[in-house]
C-alpha cells in the first residue's frame, strides 16, 4: 500500500514512519506538512492512502480532504490528531476514520486493515461541526487529474456565468462550477455581492465611478477590468468604499 | 529548575477565600451555616426593638419607664442569647438534614425555646399571665409574643439561607475560575508533546528524557494552586521549559530570543503570568504560519519596576482562520496582576507591522 504521511511537526511525521514500518508498511511515498502540499503530492506520487494530522498551517486537513474529494481515484484517508474534541464527535457520527496522538501501534495497524473511503457530505458534516464560520483557505480547480489550488485571499472577484462562475485573481482566471450563493455564503465575512452575478473580495476594492450612462462601476486593485454595480446593490457598495 | 521542584514561598492573595474555601470542603451541598456569629446579635436587637416598640404602644411610658426597659432587655437577652446557644448544639443535627427540613425545624426549635423562656420567666419572676409585667403593668400579651418571635426568627432564618447561597455561589465562582485557568493548558499541546516524546524515545532516547522532564515540570507548575507566588526567576524558567517543549514540536519554525537584562533576584509575581502569554504567542503566531516565526522576549528592570515585551509575528492573511479566543488568558492575568500589584501593573498589547507586541509591567514587591 502506497501511503502518504501530512503533519506539520517533523517528530510526528517521524514516528508515524517508524509505527508503520514497525507493521510491516514500508511503502511510504512521501511525506507532506500541511493540506496543500498533500494535495499536491497526492496529484504526483498517487499514494493509496493518506494519514493526516488535522490542525495545520495554510491548508488543514479538513479541507484538503474535501479539495481531494474532486479527484478521480481519491485515496483512502485516516486523520490524526491530538485533541479536537468537536471534530471526534462528528468523526463518530460520520463513521470517519480517526487516529488519536499518541498514536498507538495497534489501532494504527486496525485502521490500515479497515479503511473506508469518505464521501465530501461527510467531511462537510464534520467540518461544519467544528467550527460554525468554517471558511475554505483555498478554492480548488479540478482538470484533467490536476487540482489547482487558489488562495481565497488572493482572488479578487467572482463572477458568474451560466452553469460556471469565473474565479479571478491578479494574475489567473479560473473556471469552476459551486454555485455563487454558496460562495457568498461562505466567504460573507471578506467578499460583497455587488451584482446579481458577482462577488467581490473587499480587501481589494479601490473606488467607484458612475460611466456615462449613469452606471456605478468598482474599480479593483490589482486588474484594470471595471464591474458593473447593480442599482439595488449600490448603497452596500457605496459603504464598503468609503470605509 | 530548583525554584520549581523545591515548596515555593507562597503568600494567599486573599485569605477570605481561602477561609470560605476550608470551610466550604465539609459541606457538599447548600446547607445554612446555624452557628452563623451574625446570628445571637441579630436575635438581640430584633428583640430588643420590637419588644420595646409592641410593649410602647400597649400602654404609656410615663411611669416605671426604668424598671420596664429593664425587663425588657433582660427578657431579650434571655431569648436570643438561649436561641443562639439552641441553634448552635443544634446545629449538626440541622445541617445533616435538607435546607427546608432544617429550617423549619430551627424554626420549630426556636419557637419552643422563647415559650419555655416565658415560662420559666412567669413561674419564677413575674406568677402572671400574660407574660412580661414589671413592677406595675402588663406589658406584653402571649400572642403579641408569638407574633414578635415568628416574624423574627423568620428574618433570622431568611438571612442565614440566603449567606449560604451567596457562600455557595461565591464558591462556585472560585473553582469555575480555578478550571478556566487550568482548561488553559491546552490539550493539544499537551498530547501533541506526548506523541513527539513517544517517537524521540527510540530515536533519541536522551532529548525524550529531557522533554518528558520538562513537560512534568510544567505540568506541576499548571496545576498548582494559581494564586500562588512564585520568583520571577522561576517564573521565567517555567517560560524556558514551555518554550523548549514547543521546539521540539516546531522544530526551525519557532525562533526564541531572550533579552533579560538584570532579573531582579528578590522579586515575586503571582504564578503563571508570563508562559501564557508566550503560549497565545505560539499558538497564533507561530503554528498557523507555513514558515514560522521568532518569538523575542524582552525583560528590562530599574529598581522598582520590571518591563516585559513578548514580540510574534503574525501570519499572513490567508493563514489567519481557526484560531481565536485568547482572551480568556489574557484576562485572567490581567485580573491577577491587577489583585496583587493594584494599578502599578499593567498588561496591554499592540499590533504594528504584523507584529503583535504584547507589553506586561509590574512593581517589584519582595516576599518578604
Amino acid at each position: 500500500m502506497k501511503i502518504l504521511i501530512v503533519d506539520d511537526e517533523n517528530l510526528a511525521r517521524q514516528r508515524m514512519r517508524d509505527l508503520l514500518s514497525d507493521l510491516g508498511e514500508t511503502d511510504v511515498v512521501g511525506e507532506a506538512v500541511n493540506g496543500s502540499e498533500a494535495i499536491e503530492k497526492t496529484v504526483t506520487m498517487k499514494p493509496d492512502l493518506i494519514l493526516m494530522d488535522i490542525r495545520m498551517p495554510v491548508m488543514d486537513g479538513l479541507e484538503a480532504a474535501m479539495h481531494l474529494q474532486g479527484i478521480e481515484n481519491p485515496p483512502l484517508i485516516i486523520f490524526t490528531t491530538a485533541y479536537d474534541q468537536h471534530a471526534l464527535d462528528a468523526f463518530e457520527v460520520n463513521a470517519i476514520d480517526y487516529l488519536l496522538k499518541p498514536i498507538r501501534k495497534e489501532r494504527l495497524g486496525a485502521a490500515l486493515q479497515k479503511a473506508h473511503p469518505v464521501s465530501s457530505q461527510q467531511l462537510k458534516e464534520v467540518s461544519r461541526s467544528t467550527d460554525s464560520s468554517a471558511t475554505r483557505s483555498h478554492i480548488s480547480v479540478h482538470m484533467r487529474g490536476r487540482i489547482t489550488l487558489i488562495p481565497v485571499h488572493d482572488i479578487i472577484y467572482f463572477i458568474a456565468d451560466n452553469k460556471y462562475v469565473t474565479v479571478r485573481t491578479a494574475t489567473e482566471q479560473h473556471l469552476i462550477e459551486e454555485s455563487l450563493v454558496n460562495l457568498e455564503e461562505e466567504f460573507s465575512d471578506r467578499f460583497l455581492r455587488i451584482h446579481r452575478g458577482s462577488l467581490v473580495n473587499t480587501e481589494y476594492l479601490r473606488g467607484m465611478e458612475k460611466n456615462t450612462a449613469g452606471h456605478w462601476r468598482v474599480l479593483m486593485k490589482g486588474i484594470d477590468e471595471k464591474l458593473v454595480v447593480s442599482r439595488r446593490h449600490t448603497p452596500q457598495v457605496r459603504r464598503w468604499v468609503r470605509r | 529548575m530548583t525554584a520549581v521542584n523545591t515548596p515555593l514561598h507562597s503568600a494567599k492573595l486573599d485569605t477570605g477565600m481561602s477561609k470560605e474555601q476550608t470551610t466550604a470542603t465539609d459541606s457538599p451541598s447548600i446547607s445554612p451555616d446555624y452557628t452563623d456569629s451574625v446570628t445571637g446579635a441579630f436575635l438581640l436587637a430584633a428583640f430588643l426593638s420590637s419588644l420595646i416598640i409592641i410593649a410602647g404602644r400597649a400602654g404609656s411610658w410615663d411611669t416605671g419607664y426604668i424598671t420596664d426597659f429593664v425587663a425588657l432587655l433582660a427578657a431579650s437577652a434571655l431569648i436570643a442569647l438561649t436561641g443562639a446557644l439552641v441553634l448552635k448544639i443544634f446545629n449538626p443535627f440541622l445541617k445533616s438534614l435538607s435546607p427546608r427540613t432544617g429550617l423549619a425545624i430551627a424554626y420549630a426549635l426556636l419557637m419552643v425555646t422563647t415559650f419555655a423562656i416565658c415560662y420559666i420567666l412567669y413561674a419564677t419572676v413575674t406568677r402572671h399571665w400574660p407574660f412580661l409585667v414589671s413592677s406595675n403593668r402588663e406589658l406584653l400579651s402571649l400572642l403579641q409574643i408569638f407574633v414578635i418571635a415568628t416574624v423574627n426568627y423568620v428574618i433570622l432564618l431568611t438571612m442565614l439561607w440566603q449567606r449560604a447561597k451567596t457562600k455557595d455561589i461565591k464558591k462556585s465562582f472560585q473553582s469555575a475560575n480555578l478550571q478556566a485557568l487550568q482548561s488553559r493548558i491546552r490539550p493539544h499541546f499537551m498530547f501533541n508533546s506526548m506523541n513527539s516524546i513517544a517517537g524521540l524515545i527510540r530515536n533519541n532516547p536522551e532529548m525524550a528524557e529531557l522533554a518528558l522532564q520538562d513537560l512534568a515540570d510544567l505540568i506541576r507548575v499548571l496545576m498548582a494552586d494559581a494564586r500562588k507566588l512564585v520568583p520571577l526567576t522561576a517564573e521565567i524558567e517555567t517560560s524556558k521549559q514551555y518554550l523548549k517543549i514547543e521546539k521540539l514540536r516546531l522544530g526551525d519554525r519557532l525562533g526564541v530570543h531572550w533579552h533579560l537584562k538584570g532579573i531582579p533576584k528578590n522579586c515575586f509575581v503571582p504564578s503563571l503570568i508570563l508562559q501564557p502569554l508566550l503560549e497565545n504567542a505560539v499558538y497564533h503566531g507561530i503554528e498557523p504560519s507555513f514558515g514560522g516565526g521568532v518569538i523575542d522576549i524582552d525583560l528590562r528592570a530599574d529598581s522598582h519596576r520590571v518591563q516585559i515585551l513578548i514580540r510574534n509575528p503574525l501570519p499572513d492573511d490567508g493563514q489567519r482562520s481557526h484560531r481565536k479566543g485568547n482572551q480568556i488568558a489574557i484576562d485572567n492575568i490581567k485580573q491577577r496582576l491587577i489583585r496583587h500589584f493594584g494599578e502599578a501593573a499593567s498588561l496591554s498589547s499592540s499590533r504594528r507591522n504584523e507584529i503583535h507586541v504584547t507589553k506586561i509591567i509590574f512593581p517589584i514587591v519582595s516576599n518578604r
